[in-house]
């Protein structure tokens, strides 16, 4: 291995002076930009992403991640709607709004055809259990796409602090600014930002190919798989039952190891215990909540954040009805602290005004999404209204 | 001459290597137990 240094500088010559390495390090650059230049791929779209179609189907858009592979962020829609004929709504939220073909947002969709004299168009900014960073992250993506309205579904888990919760780390990459924009936040922006991710950041910015590293990281996998000789599909072996003591995620491990194994068997106490978190009183959830309303208050746009509702049967049980009341309780504090006309906080989980004909699949999870669109749909409106008091829904 | 040509052939070689491992580091890196 020796010998290619040596042949480099002793036969032909290079990297004998500083200035050698400087003009590799130069031509590194300009290869980069010009294989760019030369592959020039298409940057990220909302079609790369594999959203399952909402049932029944709606004109909902998702502009978010699908997978955390992928570090396009929350993407602009196709049509920027030059002439501004359309309201535009930002739906924030986690896998209660939007799971598998169901969707609280497709369902309002379906019930609000126009605002005024302008269409309705909402737009997803949905992830599976995103942190309130990514929730601030989407709020900076949604205004810069020119939002009219924003509804953020609030999570229960935000009463506990960012890392005992799953995590989309692939939009730290993203929305790099977000933290840096308020001077008390910089300590997190320091912590929560890698500079690794402000060079993934530059380099996507700089290059196209990086900039559709997500798409063409698939066309590499197909490549490196028809280059593999020694495993063929055929004789793949079947993937082995995995050791029933390995966590699927690291919130399911912190829970075990906090609780023990049974924590994992009833769902409805394991979120009961996540809502109240692993330490009682959480200054970073407070910081980053209240951020969330700072931020929403200065997007000049009217918003609604509720609290996402939860099973009835869930509230039947005590342990998950007391942590139920201390969700309340914090948002309600916090919505004491709003100043701001046209930005509404429900810290009430609606579930009370469907629950005859609420469906769940579990805790947060609806398994029809339409009982609690027909409740929420005459709120949004009365939140828009806010600021347009002239106009109507139809 | 002959020592630029080889450097800027290097640098495409680097830029090369660089941009295979942008488009590839980004796979999902499972959460592992590591028995602590």
């Amino acid at each position: 291995m020796n010998q290619i240094p040596t042949l480099l500088t002793e036969r032909f010559g290079l990297f004998r002076t500083w200035g050698s390495f400087a003009r590799v390090a130069g031509w590194v650059v300009v290869w980069c930009v010009v294989i760019g230049l030369i592959l020039s791929p298409a940057g990220p779209n909302i079609d790369d992403r594999d959203h399952a179609a909402d049932t029944p189907a709606s004109n909902v858009r998702y502009l978010s991640p699908t997978s955390r592979q992928d570090f396009g962020g929350f993407l602009a829609p196709h049509d920027t709607d030059p002439n501004d004929e359309q309201f535009t709504v930002a739906w924030i939220g986690g896998s209660e709004v939007k799971l598998d073909a169901v969707s609280v947002a497709g369902e309002v969709s379906n019930r609000i055809a126009s605002f005024g004299d302008r269409t309705v168009q909402i737009d997803g900014y949905t992830l599976i259990a995103p942190r309130p960073i990514d929730v601030l992250r989407a709020i900076d993506s949604a205004v810069a796409n020119d939002s009219d309205a924003i509804v953020i579904s609030i999570n229960a888990i935000w009463l506990t602090d960012e890392w005992s919760m799953r995590s989309w780390p692939n939009l730290d990459v993203a929305n790099l600014g977000t933290l840096w924009r308020w001077p008390r936040s910089w300590p997190w922006a320091l912590s929560l930002t890698s500079p690794a991710e402000v060079a993934w950041r530059v380099s996507r910015a700089a290059s196209p190919v990086v900039g559709a590293q997500n798409r063409l990281n698939e066309r590499a996998l197909e490549i490196v798989d028809a280059l593999d000789l020694t495993s063929q599909p055929t004789e793949a072996a079947a993937p082995e039952d995995p050791d029933p003591r390995l966590p699927t995620d690291p919130t399911t491990f912190w829970l075990v190891q906090e609780y023990g194994p049974s924590v994992m068997d009833d769902t409805t106490q394991r979120v009961a215990i996540m809502v109240e978190g692993l330490d009682v009183d959480s200054p970073v959830a407070d910081s980053f909540n209240l951020r969330i309303l700072e931020q929403v208050q200065s997007a000049g746009v009217p918003t609604l954040m509720y609290v996402a509702p939860f099973a009835p049967a869930a509230m039947a049980d005590p342990t998950f009805a007391a942590a139920a009341q201390q969700v309340e309780a914090y948002w309600t504090r916090l919505a004491n602290t709003n100043t701001s006309p046209i930005v509404e906080i429900e810290p009430t989980p609606m579930t009370a005004e469907f629950a005859e004909s609420a469906a769940f699949n579990d805790v947060v999870h609806m398994r029809d999404a339409g009982p609690f669109a027909d409740v929420i749909v005459p709120r949004l409106c009365a939140n828009w209204r806010t600021a347009h008091p002239t106009w109507e829904c139809s | 001459m002959k020592p630029y040509v080889l450097e800027a052939v290097i640098g495409l070689l680097i830029a090369l290597l660089l941009l295979w491992v942008a488009i590839a580091a980004v796979t999902d890196v499972p959460f592992v137990y590591q028995g602590l």
